[in-house]
């Protein structure tokens, strides 16, 4: 892990900057603290394959929502019977949370073409927040971002800590999950999920 | 007297959090003794962090300073009590990562914090500060670290905790996990409340 920088440092320079820039800069500052094992490696340390999703057993129904995505369009997580769905909670702010994004969208393309879904629920944030974040993001994601504003859903689903990802299956169960960040641009991920779906 | 900015912000950030503008400055120290870790980084260019990467559950600490946790929040867009009365106390960023091969439960309302004289100080868990901050409307929060949860192996989790002493205090975290039925315990020595630079 890499070291932030000094909150001296940070100070002196964020007092003389006009408020939008100190203020993303203090934010940083705190999220680096919540963050600073968001780097990539730190992400893969000890996780072999196997421990990369933790099976949940038994497999449990995952909660039914409805939630608009970005441009208002409603998405019904019972509409994705039949195909696998990543369901990951996050928020832009999350250090990890936005250290795993370019992972997942890399692991949708590589299974655009088959029965699986990715859902991302971004927690209490507003529109604008997120769509500006969106465009900072390389590879931008294609999947459905969707507005959990009010963290209903997360909490419905039994999430303590953002991200949280689960793995469900085409019957609607949930059968894997992960607290904390992954990598989710792996063959073992992919494996998983082609299993899922035979 | 305050410094012009002179460098970019994305330069600043990516010092921050150790994006690879920022790869060539000292790296943390990986683990520490049982009981006693030191600063993770140069004093001069890191915000000090502590960790006890001993046991199959580690943790992590990493000084906050007031301002910056005031920042945080404020950019969350938190009532102005609820900053005011987060940044009146004790943070630090946190991290916790389930090392081991079982699952790991704990319960921050076990932890304490145990300073020079000898008090210990219990932590203000999340179930606390949601209580505190539901005058403000807050009903919901992702910033501090989940009050109890199980990890499986391979799981992490970060957030601040938060206690209530005076800056610049430095403590012992005594902390338990289980691992099954099992209850494990660890100290952490050396934490010290962050406080606002001066002027």
């Amino acid at each position: 892990m890499e070291p932030c920088t000094t909150p001296v440092l940070l100070d002196r320079n964020a007092a003389a900057m006009p408020n939008p820039e100190r203020r993303r800069l203090l934010t940083s500052l705190a999220a680096c603290g919540l963050g600073a094992l968001a780097s990539r490696s730190a992400l893969a340390a000890d996780t072999t394959p196997d421990q990369a999703l933790s099976i949940v057993q038994p497999p449990r129904p995952a909660p039914n929502f409805t939630l608009p995505d970005l441009d208002g369009k409603l998405h019904r997580l019972s509409d994705y019977r039949g195909k696998a769905v990543l369901v990951n909670f996050w928020a832009t702010w999350c250090p990890p949370c936005r250290a795993e994004m370019p992972s997942i969208e890399k692991l949708y393309l590589s299974l655009r073409n088959k029965p699986f879904a990715v859902l991302v629920l971004d927690q209490g944030e507003s529109l604008n927040q997120v769509f500006a974040y969106m465009g900072q993001l390389n590879p931008s994601p294609t999947f459905p971002v969707l507005l959990d504003s009010k963290s209903a859903v997360a909490h419905a689903f039994g999430v303590m800590g953002i991200p949280t990802s689960y793995l469900i299956d085409p019957h609607g169960k949930i059968v894997r999950q992960a607290v904390g960040g992954r990598d989710f641009d792996t063959a073992a991920m992919r494996r998983l999920i082609e299993q899922l779906m035979t | 007297m305050r410094r012009n900015v002179s460098i970019g912000t994305s330069f600043l950030l990516a010092a921050l959090c150790g994006l690879p503008a920022a790869r060539a400055a000292t790296p943390a120290s990986a683990s520490a003794p049982d009981q006693a870790s030191t600063p993770a980084a140069a004093a001069s260019v890191a915000q000090p962090s502590w960790a006890n990467h001993r046991h199959a559950f580690t943790v992590r600490l990493i000084q906050l300073s007031p301002e910056g946790v005031r920042g945080f929040y404020e950019n969350m867009g938190y009532p102005q009590a609820a900053v005011a009365a987060i940044a009146r106390v004790c943070v630090f960023g946190t991290s916790i990562h389930n090392r081991g091969k079982v699952p790991i439960s704990y319960d921050v309302a076990d932890w304490r914090a145990v300073t020079s004289d000898g008090r210990q100080h219990v932590l203000i868990t999340k179930t606390s500060w949601l209580a505190r901050w539901k005058p403000d409307g807050i009903g919901s929060d992702w910033s501090i670290l989940p009050a109890q949860q199980t990890l499986q192996p391979g799981d992490w989790a970060q957030g601040f905790t938060t206690l209530d002493v005076p800056r610049g205090t430095r403590l012992t975290l005594h902390y338990s996990w289980r691992e099954y039925g099992t209850l494990h315990y660890a100290r952490l020595a050396g934490p010290q409340c962050g406080s606002d630079a001066q002027p």
